[in-house]
């Protein structure tokens, strides 16, 4: 039920995707979705990891770039290859473009306060905005202060615009990882209700489900495929 | 006339919590740690206030006011360095009295200091096992991990099966 978005393992992160998985399911996720940096694969171990049960394990394709131009083609790129697209956008205009892109599953703003015409954009495309927990785990004192009042800012502007929530701790080691209650404690800090983290924490689960299915257009699912219709319906 | 009378005392709660660490720590330590970091999210004016209980080097005990157990959750969340070794605490329940706490949460199992010094040559990871629980390993590289602020490697059982010379199904799985 509850999914942790966003984990890096080896050799971006210091432990392999079954010590994650593992660790995960002992603190109460039934899933968590390892990120592939710009489909770049070199990913360790995955084998190892789907042999765990009782927590599923998705991969993800974390794109960043450093000009809007290159992330689109990106975007592109990689859009049907993974179930689970997320953008970190570590400048301004890439956030603006990631927000106007329906085919981007999650953002991962580092440090920018939303301004409505993106706010606009991000409810529209219903683009997800990621609450990153690992900077109130890593920071100490003015600096944190600083950075729980952006994100005090950014919960409320999403609240007010209608933009959905994902919260992770960006785990890049076992010991990142936060169980879902201590989670909820913290987005708690930042405002964030009990129900609202409840869905944060749920929602990269529907997301995988949705995209694992497949869709002929917005709203129109493809359940059944028949190569041969139109000489069963006696057309040819 | 006594000199506290027994309905003004604050009602309080225990948090039971695992430590999980890359090296040896102690409760003095683990104190510090929690009684700094509750201080730097919630500042002096938070409620909670926090002691440490109990710590056998992996369990512990943390007491609080009752109301707060939250902020404290939060604030145990936060912890990522104890003493220069790379920490987390996790939290395993919250009860009302010590003897519950320890009787609910408190399991009877145990950390495997590695004495072998088995070898772990996998591709791209060659090290030392450090220590085993159930199924998950550390491992100690070879060379330096670049970039990252762990000093050890977390694998599992599962990713040395087939790799590992050694991997012969004992009972610790590796």
């Amino acid at each position: 039920m509850y999914y942790e978005p966003r984990v890096h393992v080896l050799p971006h992160g210091s432990s392999s995707p079954s010590r994650m998985a593992l660790v995960a399911r002992r603190l109460g996720f039934s899933g968590i979705i390892v990120m592939s940096i710009n489909g770049s694969g070199g990913l360790q171990g995955l084998d190892a990891a789907h042999r765990i049960g009782g927590i599923s394990l998705a991969i993800g394709v974390e794109v960043t770039s450093k000009d809007p131009r290159s992330l689109r083609g990106r975007i592109s790129a990689l859009r049907d290859r993974y179930p689970f697209l997320a953008v970190h956008a570590t400048n301004e205009s890439l956030l603006r473009e990631a927000l106007d892109d329906p085919r981007v599953d999650l953002v991962v703003n580092s440090g920018f306060r939303l301004t409505v015409p993106e706010a606009r954009s991000a409810k529209r495309n219903q683009v997800a905005l990621a609450i990153d927990l690992q900077p109130m785990i890593r920071l100490r004192g003015a600096s944190r202060s600083r950075w729980l009042d952006l994100q005090r800012y950014n919960v409320r502007v999403a609240r007010k615009f209608g933009i959905s929530l994902m919260i992770t701790a960006s785990p890049r080691s076992h010991l990142d990882l936060r169980a879902p209650r201590d989670m909820i404690a913290m987005a708690h800090i930042l405002g964030i209700t009990r129900e609202e983290a409840l869905d944060a924490l749920r929602l990269p689960g529907r997301i995988l489900e949705m995209n694992q299915r497949r869709w002929a257009s917005p709203g129109v699912e493809v359940l059944e495929e028949r190569a041969n219709y139109l000489k069963r319906d006696g057309g040819i | 006339m006594r000199s506290r009378l027994p309905v003004m005392r604050d009602r309080r709660r225990y948090m039971v919590f695992e430590l999980e660490s890359e090296g040896h720590l102690d409760a003095r330590d683990i104190s510090l740690e929690i009684q700094s970091s509750y201080l730097s999210l919630f500042g002096d004016s938070g409620g909670a206030n926090p002691r440490l209980i109990s710590f056998d080097g992996r369990f512990g005990i943390v007491r609080c006011r009752n109301g707060h157990a939250e902020e404290l959750r939060a604030a145990l969340a936060t912890v990522h360095t104890i003493a220069g070794f790379r920490a987390a605490i996790r939290v395993r329940g919250v009860s009302g009295t010590i003897k519950t706490a320890t009787e609910k949460y408190i399991p009877q199992s145990s950390i495997k200091p590695e004495e072998h010094r088995r070898r772990v040559d996998l591709k791209g990871i060659s090290g030392v096992i450090v220590s085993t629980r159930g199924h998950e390993i550390d491992v100690s590289p070879d060379g330096h991990i670049e970039g990252l602020d762990t000093r050890y490697l977390g694998l599992t059982y599962f990713d040395l099966e087939g790799g590992c010379d050694y991997a012969d199904g004992t009972s610790d799985g590796v």
